[in-house]
């Protein structure tokens, strides 16, 4: 599905990131255990975990949305859920799809959002922690993926890769299916 | 007993149009209102999607006017906001046709008129797509609605803009009579309008 690979080797991890991812697992997983990383992992900028029992990470529901007229920019959303604390700590696309990707979050600026209209903005951020076993969600009008400048339009029925980087989990390469709405 | 009153009569205050939806009576608005609305009918701006004409923010008669206030180059917020819209006025079904849709760009710099009337309607078939240069008037729009917004660039060259993610919704008195916050599904918006047109 969607180019995703398919790296669970125990039954038991199974079921403990489909108890916690829920119903997301339904839309694909993408596995990495660190038998993954392997002994390439040093070329491929993966860590090599201390411990072999580093668990495993899962990235589920990922999808971009469509650009909009010509407007050139538009985020990418996914979970994330690792079995061990991780950061997410970059983002990466080809120049071939976007000039640049960064990490984002959309915040409302007031808490009472009826008198002062619930201005919000939308800003940087340096990386996102993620708790072992606990889904890190990256969802419209919170944190997400935001594409500066697209080389292209992005279409539904397109797939763009995007590389994320973790602290402890290394490099992940996505298959990033495009939807003109939120699935 | 007595606190229990209180609340409701306050409930019943706040949301006076939700008592006569029909078959849905018990469903509260889940749009907020303000107290007392305020009337922007008497606000206007140049609609890039008819050739700059002037449009007033206020609703034909029969009809209600949802405005939103964002820019295009936003790609989190407006989309998945008018993506919502988009699927509210789909659910209300035949009275969609008495929905209007206005889009104000708070980034004028970087929307221009073709840009902004395209992507308004992607969302919504006829769609109206507000902008002007003028930052005064811009204002004096968004402080009638109580909405706030600012363009800025950062250290690193970066445009940043913040702006309200609320809808507005107009009525033919050019009431200010629902704010839907970021956030709310095109489920309740599409209940809302469903008793708002019971209720007109």
């Amino acid at each position: 599905m969607n180019g995703m690979r398919m790296n669970l080797t125990s039954p038991a991890r199974t079921l403990r990131v489909r108890r916690v991812a829920g119903t997301l697992l339904a839309v694909g997983l993408l596995s990495i255990g660190a038998t993954a990383c392997g002994s390439d992992g040093v070329s491929q900028g993966v860590k090599t975990p201390p411990e072999s029992t580093i668990g495993q990470l899962g990235v589920t529901g990922q999808w971009a949305r469509a650009t909009i007229a010509d407007a050139k920019n538009t985020a990418v959303y996914f979970t994330v859920v690792s079995a061990v604390n991780d950061r997410l700590t970059g983002v990466e696309v080809d120049a071939t799809v976007a000039a640049k990707a960064e990490m984002h979050q959309t915040m409302t600026m007031t808490s009472d959002s009826s008198a002062a209209g619930g201005e919000m903005q939308m800003g940087p951020v340096e990386g996102i922690d993620i708790v072992g076993n606990t889904p890190l969600v990256l969802e419209p009008g919170g944190y997400h993926v935001m594409l500066f400048d697209v080389a292209k339009p992005l279409a539904e029925g397109d797939t763009i890769s995007v590389t994320l980087s973790f602290q402890v989990h290394g490099k992940v390469t996505l298959d990033v299916p495009v939807l003109a709405e939120a699935p | 007993m007595k606190l229990r009153s209180a609340a409701l009569a306050l409930i019943t205050m706040a949301l006076p149009l939700a008592a006569c939806g029909s078959g849905t009576a018990t469903n509260p608005i889940a749009g907020l209102q303000r107290d007392p609305a305020p009337v922007v009918g008497g606000l206007s701006l140049p609609d890039a999607s008819a050739d700059g004409a002037d449009f007033a923010l206020t609703a034909d008669e029969g009809k209600f006017l949802i405005v939103y206030f964002g820019y295009t180059s936003c790609p989190d917020v407006c989309p998945t906001t008018l993506s919502e819209v988009k699927k509210a006025l789909a659910r209300v079904g035949e009275q969609a046709k008495n929905v209007e849709v206005a889009m104000i760009t708070v980034d004028p710099n970087r929307d221009s008129d073709e840009l902004l009337t395209k992507y308004v309607q992607t969302f919504v078939k006829g769609g109206h797509a507000l902008r002007t240069e003028d930052d005064t008037a811009l204002q004096k729009v968004a402080k009638g609605f109580g909405s706030g917004y600012s363009v800025t660039t950062n250290a690193k060259g970066e445009v940043e803009v913040t702006h309200s993610g609320t809808l507005y919704l107009v009525d033919p008195a050019g009431t200010l009579v629902l704010e839907w916050p970021f956030g709310l599904k095109a489920k309740a918006i599409a209940d809302d309008l469903v008793t708002l047109f019971g209720k007109a």
